[in-house]
């Protein structure tokens, strides 16, 4: 019995897990090294990475610091329209990402609600990056949160409560005892958030345009090599998003081994 | 320092928590709010930390109101049922946090802060535990870490909330005796809060005795114990029988006898409460006493339980100690008589009055 059931497990993670990672790269390098590496630092390929990482870059610090006020009001405060707000962070798990992109399409494209108005002063949010940046926050706006809530809600306020007793002001309270207690779960959301961001296709795709070498993220970029019968550079950029996707399981399996605790998992 | 509270009221939401409190801690005196859990008695106690406010009347000390005054610059030590210790700091640090983060002008050198901190460790015997971390220590040590890292401050009054609820019975008895010799060489006004009738008996000064918001009483332990003011404080004081009685002109009647001789002459239905352990049990053929059969004995080590029926139908409980049992222990079906030593007359006309009998 427990040999099948490993035999079952391990033959799910072979043939859906691995497999596919190992025709990732064995797809980008059938052609060789060379042809490999021309399809990686070719200008749109390039480009889309750099935009990538442009939009991580923007995205995690963003969704960091608003996922940790969402967190602290939820986990330490008791006020109206609490379990609203606390349903409400769940939305972007609940809600298909491409109906996301879809909403900001309407409420921002030039035929959208405040279309008009961005347009009167010449900004252009729909089809550009700023729309690629907001669709990815959305997407990517619960991990920290979710990580932080049950881990501040089961440390409670006393410490915070008694540092203030102590003649602790705000900032010091946050500084040497609210951060500390959390930063582990905090890198920990945001390295799961940076990594959604960098993988993230539907919301960003009905929002991009699909401007070559101008709003073509990572994911965006595959699809459209891909379409065009170019399956090895196809592959081989999407090597680079494996490549990602294995840094961060490595960095994730790093804190939660070093930090399980702090991390609330017990 | 002296603490004053006046006339003091909390509501949360609609549920009233704390209505028309008046309480006053001298210089120096140990106070302990005692009460059922929902009394009041942690939120008053928060109330005069600064961790919450009130909705009507004042908290002052030292004569001057603080209501305008944050909970951060009250000077208050506060030692939390759950220790509250910064996890991720050493002993050291968490016992230096309260100088650490005072502003420049007003923080000691370094130097300073660590001999003050070796002083405060040696204090609650804990020298040589600096480098430790929280989950390192014993529940016992740790609340003697918390109360160090209280004391650092130099607090007007030391506040203590269920400091040994989550401790065992053993250390909580240890700290305790210690505790009260530590407050007494501090002469450091303190107020602690708890539902044990023993640890505020014990440990306190005086007792407030709590219920619904309100103090019930409060006086030196003794007066709390011997002369309880109300039915509710008995009750909560050493799990008293209850009896309904007549008072007539100055007897107690219960039934047709007569249970004691009072001063008050008036006519009217009373309770009387008398604790399991104030009633002595007579042989039944003595020449006075309640008479009684036991419906049940449960032995106990240091005293005997016993469920008895009083002639007129109700029930009592009486604890019989060790030393007074002799011979064979009485069983079920068996007729005895009942002496109650010490016991409170309690009714609308009659007022309160207690009795020693003999």
């Amino acid at each position: 019995m427990r040999r099948l059931l490993i035999g079952i497990a391990l033959g799910f993670f072979a043939l859906f897990l691995l497999l596919p990672l190992v025709v990732v790269f064995a797809e980008a390098l059938t052609k060789g090294i060379a042809p490999y590496f021309t399809a990686i630092v070719e200008p749109d390929a390039i480009a889309a990475l750099k935009l990538s990482l442009a939009i991580v870059a923007i995205v995690v610090p963003i969704n960091a610091l608003c996922g940790l006020c969402a967190a602290w009001a939820i986990a330490k405060f008791r006020f109206p329209g609490r379990s609203l707000l606390l349903a409400l962070i769940d939305l972007p798990f609940a809600v298909s990402p491409v109906i996301a992109g879809l909403v900001y399409v309407l409420l921002l494209g030039s035929r959208g609600v405040l279309g008009p108005l961005l347009q009167e002063w010449d900004i252009q949010i729909i089809f550009a990056v700023p729309g690629m940046v907001l669709a990815t926050l959305f997407v990517t706006f619960p991990f920290v949160a979710r990580e932080l809530i049950p881990l501040m809600e089961q440390q409670g306020n006393d410490e915070e409560h008694a540092a203030r007793l102590l003649g602790a002001n705000g900032l010091q309270i946050f500084r040497r005892v609210t951060l500390p207690n959390i930063k582990w779960a905090l890198m920990y959301g945001a390295l799961l958030c940076g990594a959604r961001a960098l993988g993230e296709f539907g919301a960003v795709s009905v929002v991009s345009g699909h401007i070559r070498g101008q709003t073509n993220t990572l994911p965006l970029q595959v699809e459209i090599l891909y379409n065009e019968y170019q399956f090895q550079a196809a592959f081989a950029v999407a090597s680079m998003l494996a490549l990602f996707a294995l840094i961060t399981l490595a960095v994730k399996a790093l804190l939660e081994r070093r930090y399980a605790r702090e991390l609330g998992h017990h | 320092m002296q603490v004053g509270i006046q006339s003091l009221s909390k509501s949360f939401g609609s549920t009233r928590v704390l209505s028309g409190i008046e309480l006053e801690v001298k210089e120096g005196e140990f106070c302990a709010l005692l009460g059922p859990s929902g009394s009041g008695k942690t939120t008053l106690l928060r109330i005069i930390a600064g961790l919450e406010f009130a909705d009507h009347g004042k908290v002052l000390f030292d004569g001057v109101d603080v209501a305008n005054r944050e909970a951060r610059d009250r000077q208050v030590g506060f030692v939390f049922q759950h220790y509250a210790l910064f996890r991720h700091m050493t002993v050291h640090d968490n016992v230096a946090f309260g100088l650490q983060i005072r502003s420049r002008a007003k923080r000691p050198a370094r130097a300073e802060i660590d001999r003050r901190v070796g002083e405060l460790l040696e204090l609650v015997q804990l020298a040589g535990f600096e480098g430790r971390f929280p989950d390192q220590l014993s529940g016992g040590q740790r609340q003697r870490v918390a109360l160090a890292r209280a004391l650092a401050i130099e607090p007007r009054v030391l506040l203590l909330d269920e400091p040994f609820g989550a401790l065992d019975a053993r250390v909580r008895r240890e700290m305790r005796s210690w505790l009260r010799d530590l407050q007494r060489k501090l002469n450091l006004t303190s107020i602690l809060v708890t539902h044990d009738q023993d640890e505020a008996l014990e440990l306190a000064d005086r007792v407030a005795v709590m219920e619904q918001g309100q103090v019930l009483q409060y006086d030196v332990p003794q007066q709390v114990y011997d002369r309880p003011a109300t039915p509710a404080v008995y009750d909560f004081l050493g799990g008293a029988n209850r009896l309904a009685v007549r008072v007539s002109q100055g007897r107690v009647l219960l039934g047709n006898e007569v249970v004691a001789v009072l001063a008050a002459a008036d006519d009217a239905a009373a309770q009387l409460h008398v604790r399991s352990h104030d009633i002595q049990l007579l042989p039944a053929d003595a020449a006075a006493g309640l008479q009684a059969q036991v419906l049940r004995a449960t032995w106990g080590g240091a005293s005997t339980h016993y469920d008895l029926r009083l002639a007129e139908g109700s029930t009592v409980e009486v604890d019989q100690p060790r030393w007074a049992q002799s011979g064979q222990l009485l069983a079920a079906g068996d007729t005895v008589r009942l002496r109650l030593e010490r016991f409170g007359v309690f009714g609308p006309v009659a007022g309160s009055h207690h009795g020693i009998t003999g």
